[in-house]
């Protein structure tokens, strides 16, 4: 029987060219994007006052020391503030924070996912030659006849097999079973 | 030789050491100051960066796309074009496995040929890292990714060795009553267990357990970049000397192009010259004699054990900050944001001018196992340093400027009066005191009267033969200024060379600063 499946999967094969090279175009457009700066830079500046917001009270640092280290802006005149731009300074050309937090993300994992499963489905057996029946080669090489053990040997004569077939499934056509198929053959 | 007369395999020979040479001059650079060229010029987590893994793993469960992870993308579209290439020409780990290998055959040691029966479990195992990412965790399995993995080990099994002789604080067996973990053990036992499994079985990592392996296979099923044979006589060479036993033995036509790693081994070993590979469509039978054709049932279990496991992991990590001895390095994200894009991989280990970043064992839980944690036990965090936040390839550690180092803090150190040397033995002791970068233990060292013992002789010095004057005595710590103290941990590790056993300052997570709790709360306001 035909995997449900299947179909798709032909499908995959004959888009796969191009779902490539839109996966190139896209990959390379992103890391391309990654090297322009960002145009929200205000986002990225995040200013710590005196009473930092709550929840992290504690984040203005050394700005009271004893000894005072100075953290702040080379821009910003007011000492009670201090300023933090998280996107500048660091000689990394990539910027962290291009992309925003959204569920869409989630489809990575999840397309991942289901190439995996496609990666799992049932694998049709590969077509191989049809080979010459033995009963047809060895009457080549020897007319009288061969004596060889092998089952197709064991029904064109007279040797009883090993092992009786398997009950026919009554089937009035005979077919959709090894079984039926078989007694069909023997019956014939 | 290919049909087109190019030394396929030699210039796949040529290619994987040059990139395993960069890799290793990148590790070599991820070192503090970080001002060489390679340092200067190329990401040191270049490797890291353009792992397609990471970034499914790591976008999927912090639920944004890291920038730099972007280039993950390139290496998953060839992949798709072209198959496993980055396993036989780019990973660091195969090269190490092809090396190895290289090296076994001067001492006449034959591989088994044939795949081991369970090589399927690396199907297993992204399957579960996968699932773990649609609920928002990267597991410790990501540890398992090899790239991550040979980092690790570079990190913290390598670089403790090379960190002894000259930069590291803390030396083994200098403290009496104290043994602080040398090196990452786990790491080193699968490391060493790879290897010796991979003396019997060429790349067992790669067939059997690799994740980003598993990823790419699935992946490249419908490459174009494919194995053809023409006047096959069958001798079985190819499949022998396959190093991913991607090649039927039983049939040498047929192979297995999920497992192919494009290494042109069968090519170039083919004494017919049957073997060559070429651009083509796949076709609907092809090459799939002995393919993966996994088992529907466990990888089902394997999710549904994930889907169960993954919310226990959540579990157990706990809330944010909720294990006030669980330091992360300065400008880390908040606690689940870090487990989400931490991948485990060591570069900011490997950064580390003093060695106070060590993987963490179980005594944060399953979750935060090989995740960094600062060690102020063993040394501090170095003023005016950065170099763990610019190694960090996900981002789980922000970029910031040196000089805004302390913008944010790690952390709070305690006083505890009740251990310290100052108090209990009366010893002029003022260590955390001289070694605080930003004076937020005591205000001066002096001498301060003696209350307890006004008319008779002054209290030596601990450590020297100093003694002050009559009915005075040192001044001694009083407490910490918690607006100052950014808990960078040098005066436990400084109190920590003076006093045995438990220390009077000790170094905790509180107060720690989420910076990106505080870009949400200033973006909403603003």
């Amino acid at each position: 029987m035909k995997h449900p499946l299947a179909r798709h999967r032909s499908f995959l094969v004959r888009v796969t060219p191009l779902w490539s090279v839109l996966a190139i175009v896209c990959g390379f457009s992103l890391s391309s994007l990654s090297s322009v700066p960002s145009s929200s830079a205000e986002d990225d500046v995040v200013i710590l006052d005196d009473e930092a917001p709550a929840g992290a009270d504690s984040s203005s640092g050394a700005a009271t020391g004893d000894e005072e280290i100075s953290i702040s802006d080379e821009g910003s005149e007011s000492s009670g503030e201090v300023a933090v731009d998280l996107g500048a300074g660091a000689e990394d050309f990539f910027n962290p924070y291009l992309f925003d937090r959204g569920p869409i993300w989630i489809l990575l994992p999840a397309a991942m996912l289901i190439l995996l499963g496609l990666h799992l489905l049932p694998v049709p057996k590969l077509k191989q030659k049809k080979l010459v029946p033995m009963t047809e080669f060895f009457r080549h090489a020897n007319p009288k006849g061969a004596t060889s053990t092998l089952t197709s040997v064991r029904s064109s004569t007279s040797i009883p097999p090993k092992h009786a077939p398997a009950e026919a499934v009554a089937t009035e056509s005979g077919q959709g079973t090894l079984s039926g198929v078989t007694k069909k053959r023997d019956s014939t | 030789m290919s049909r087109l007369g190019i030394p396929t395999r030699r210039v796949r020979i040529v290619v994987q050491t040059s990139i395993f040479l960069l890799w290793v001059g990148l590790i070599l650079a991820t070192h503090y100051p970080m001002d060489s060229w390679l340092a200067r010029n190329i990401p040191v987590s270049l490797m890291l960066r353009i792992d397609p893994l990471v970034l499914t793993v790591v976008a999927g469960g912090m639920r944004v796309g890291v920038t730099i992870l972007m280039l993950g993308f390139v290496t998953l579209a060839v992949s798709l074009l072209l198959g496993r290439v980055f396993c036989g020409w780019v990973c660091p780990l195969g090269a190490t496995f092809d090396f190895y290998s290289w090296i076994l055959r001067f001492f006449k040691v034959q591989h088994k040929g044939p795949s081991p029966k369970y090589f399927r479990a690396k199907y297993y195992l992204l399957g579960a890292i996968l699932v773990f990412a649609l609920f928002g965790t990267v597991s410790p399995l990501i540890g398992l990714d090899p790239i991550v993995l040979i980092t690790r080990v570079a990190a913290a099994v390598l670089q403790p060795f090379g960190r002894a002789s000259g930069e590291m604080t803390w030396i083994v067996g200098q403290k009496p009553g104290y043994w602080g973990y040398f090196i990452d053990f786990s790491t080193l036992i699968l490391f060493l267990g790879i290897m010796t499994h991979t003396t019997r079985v060429s790349r067992v990592w790669c067939r059997v357990a690799c994740p980003l392996g598993a990823y790419l296979a699935a992946t490249s099923r419908h490459s174009v970049l494919r194995r053809q044979t023409e006047n096959c006589v069958h001798c079985n060479i190819c499949s022998a000397e396959c190093p991913t036993g991607a090649i039927d033995f039983k049939n040498p036509e047929v192979y297995n192009e999920s497992e192919c790693v494009k290494c042109f081994v069968c090519s170039d070993v083919c004494p017919v010259d049957a073997n060559y590979f070429g651009l083509r469509k796949p076709k609907a039978n092809d090459s799939h004699g002995s393919v993966v054709e996994l088992d529907r049932r466990k990888l089902i279990g394997t999710a549904a054990t994930a889907v169960l496991a993954a919310p226990l992991l959540r579990l157990e990590a706990g809330e944010p900050g909720n294990s006030k001895r669980l330091l992360r390095p300065p400008m880390s994200r908040e606690e689940s944001d870090f487990l989400s894009s931490c991948i485990r991989c060591g570069e900011c280990m490997k950064a580390c001018p003093t060695g106070t970043l060590k993987p963490a064992g179980l005594q944060h839980g399953l979750r935060a196992l090989w995740t960094p944690v600062m060690t102020p036990l063993e040394a501090p965090c170095k003023e005016g340093c950065n170099a763990c936040s610019v190694a960090c390839p996900t981002d789980a550690i922000l970029k910031y400027p040196i000089e805004k180092k302390y913008a944010f803090k790690a952390g709070n150190a305690t006083f505890n009066a009740s251990n310290c040397i100052s108090y209990t033995e009366n010893k002029f002791c003022s260590e955390c005191i001289r070694v605080c970068p930003t004076n937020a233990i005591a205000f001066t060292k002096g001498w301060e009267p003696n209350p307890e013992n006004q008319h008779k002789w002054g209290v030596a010095a601990a450590g020297s033969e100093q003694v002050s004057p009559p009915g005075t005595r040192p001044t001694r710590p009083l407490k910490v200024n918690y607006a100052s103290c950014v808990g960078c941990g040098a005066c436990e590790t400084a109190c920590h060379q003076i006093v045995y056993g438990p220390t009077a300052m000790v170094t905790t997570s509180a107060g720690r600063a989420t910076p990106t709790q505080l870009m949400d709360a200033l973006k909403k306001s603003g």
